[in-house]
């Protein structure tokens, strides 16, 4: 019988080496594909769960100021408005008719005293930014302050409103809250005017006031200046782009603007 | 007197991990590995003795059918660590198929007295593709997960490469052995092959390692 030539063998041997070579490279780009997408995947989580941080501190910021806001409201409204009617029954002296009128003036205060009541009541649920949504949050908001009289605030809107999701109105709510924060204890402003813009691919929210202004730049650079860092950070959390101008004596204003699918993909 | 190779102290060494680390192996597909190893040591000492005894004819017989055994097995362990229902469908499909196909040859073409390199042949492709199979299943999961801690990827690294190393000396074999291969050629493929042999049992070792490591972990963790 005729044997194989060598040659052939070798080249059956060859082809099984290189059939060997290629299973251990196609090993290796596995192992390195999966630890980049690991790497990959981790970053993604971490980003994730930095977001859900971020907007449970907001949250938890909008909390802390709508309990102070209610303090304040019942210390300045509601308790007002009982103690003057507390004045008013007492007993002392008068006509039947002044008494009437009393009595009268002070059921009127009573049920607008429970009427505030209830609208405080109201905002003390969890759940009820995610029913008022920005735009209606924003204008009790303004209805709040002009009724106490700290601050002048207008709104303007522009465009027909739409929903820009529930997480990402939580974080312009809060940069809204904060930037009026900001305006009544630092920059004893008069009048605050906010400035809504829905456009069709963009969303553009300003902020603006008439108080004693700041150097922008010495101001981010300082450490009082973490309230516009804030600011800024949590603009960017939902893909937004915050610009602050200011100088001083000439107010500040604050400009963000959203993409709008930008936010609904950093949201998911 | 028998003469062991190196490959058969690898496969001892498997089956001694899988024995000492049998608890580990509870509760998990991997516990077919005992089996598995026992029956793979037993039929290589049987076919030592029975070679050195110069009884072929046996010899071939019993590694027609552990051999059939040894391919449903591993079917077994893909199927079980394959998550996507399609793939999963495909490998429970080929078990009963490739047992079928082994039968056939067996019984009416090669013969149960000729080794089945056909059935062999296609035992060899469906492990190869069942591997790019666990493959692709590691390249697309969405969530973190470290492959040299999965038992499963050590268990296929060890298949992948001796099936890949033995693909050719398979598809060939009926041709070498009716035109007498080279002893040198022989002697060489016989050096790959027992190599690879050694690779696979040590993967298997590193597998059922990592297997006790990851109930140990998940002990440690509750």
């Amino acid at each position: 019988m005729q044997q194989q030539p060598f040659s052939f063998e070798a080249a059956i041997i060859a082809i099984t080496i290189v059939f060997l070579i290629l299973g251990a490279f196609i090993v290796m780009i596995v192992l390195v594909y999966r630890k980049r997408r690991n790497l990959h995947l981790l970053e993604k989580l971490n980003l994730q769960s930095n977001y859900k941080h971020e907007l449970l501190k907001a949250q938890l910021e909008i909390q802390e100021q709508t309990l102070t806001n209610i303090g304040r409201e019942i210390h300045d409204n509601i308790g007002q408005v009982l103690s003057f009617v507390k004045l008013s029954l007492n007993p002392a002296g008068g006509s039947l008719e002044q008494l009437q009128q009393k009595m009268h003036d002070s059921r009127e205060l009573v049920a607008k005293a429970i009427n505030d009541l209830r609208d405080l009541s109201k905002s003390l649920n969890v759940q009820y930014f995610a029913h008022l949504g920005l735009l209606k949050a924003i204008e009790t908001e303004v209805e709040r302050m002009n009724k106490s009289g700290l601050l002048n605030l207008n709104i303007n809107i522009k465009g027909t409103p739409y929903e820009l999701g529930e997480q990402c109105e939580l974080v312009l709510f809060r940069i809204f809250q904060e930037a009026l924060n900001n305006s009544l204890k630092h920059a004893d402003a008069r009048n605050f005017t906010i400035n809504l813009q829905f456009n069709t691919e963009t969303f553009n929210l300003t902020l603006a006031d008439d108080g004693q202004g700041f150097t922008v730049a010495d101001k981010l650079g300082s450490f009082n200046g973490s309230g516009l860092k804030n600011i800024e950070s949590r603009a960017a959390l939902i893909g937004a782009v915050a610009t602050i101008n200011s100088m001083p004596g000439k107010g500040c204003a604050i400009s963000l603007q959203l993409n709008h699918h930008i936010s609904q993909t950093n949201v998911n | 007197m028998l003469t062991l190779s190196l490959y058969n102290y690898a496969e001892m060494l498997a089956l001694i991990a899988s024995i000492i680390f049998y608890k580990n192996l509870f509760k998990t597909p991997f516990l077919i590995l005992i089996p598995y190893l026992l029956m793979t040591v037993a039929a290589e000492l049987t076919g030592n003795y029975l070679g050195i005894h110069h009884r072929y004819k046996e010899n071939v017989n019993l590694f027609n059918i552990t051999t059939v055994i040894e391919f449903v097995i591993f079917y077994f362990l893909f199927y079980k660590n394959i998550n996507s229902a399609v793939l999963k469908n495909i490998i429970l499909y080929a078990m009963p198929l490739y047992v079928v196909l082994a039968a056939v040859n067996q019984l009416f073409i090669q013969g149960f007295n000729n080794f089945h390199t056909y059935t062999m042949l296609v035992g060899t492709v469906f492990i190869i593709v069942f591997v790019f199979f666990y493959f692709y299943e590691a390249f697309s999961d969405k969530e973190p997960l470290s492959l040299p801690k999965e038992p499963m990827f050590w268990i296929s690294i060890g298949l992948f490469l001796f099936y890949l190393g033995d693909f050719t000396y398979n598809l060939m074999q009926p041709y070498f052995i009716k035109n007498h291969m080279q002893k040198e050629s022989f002697h060489l493929f016989h050096i790959i092959n027992n190599n690879l042999i050694i690779f696979e049992y040590i993967c298997f070792s590193i597998a059922i390692f990592v297997c006790s490591n990851n109930r140990l972990a998940s002990k440690l963790q509750s």
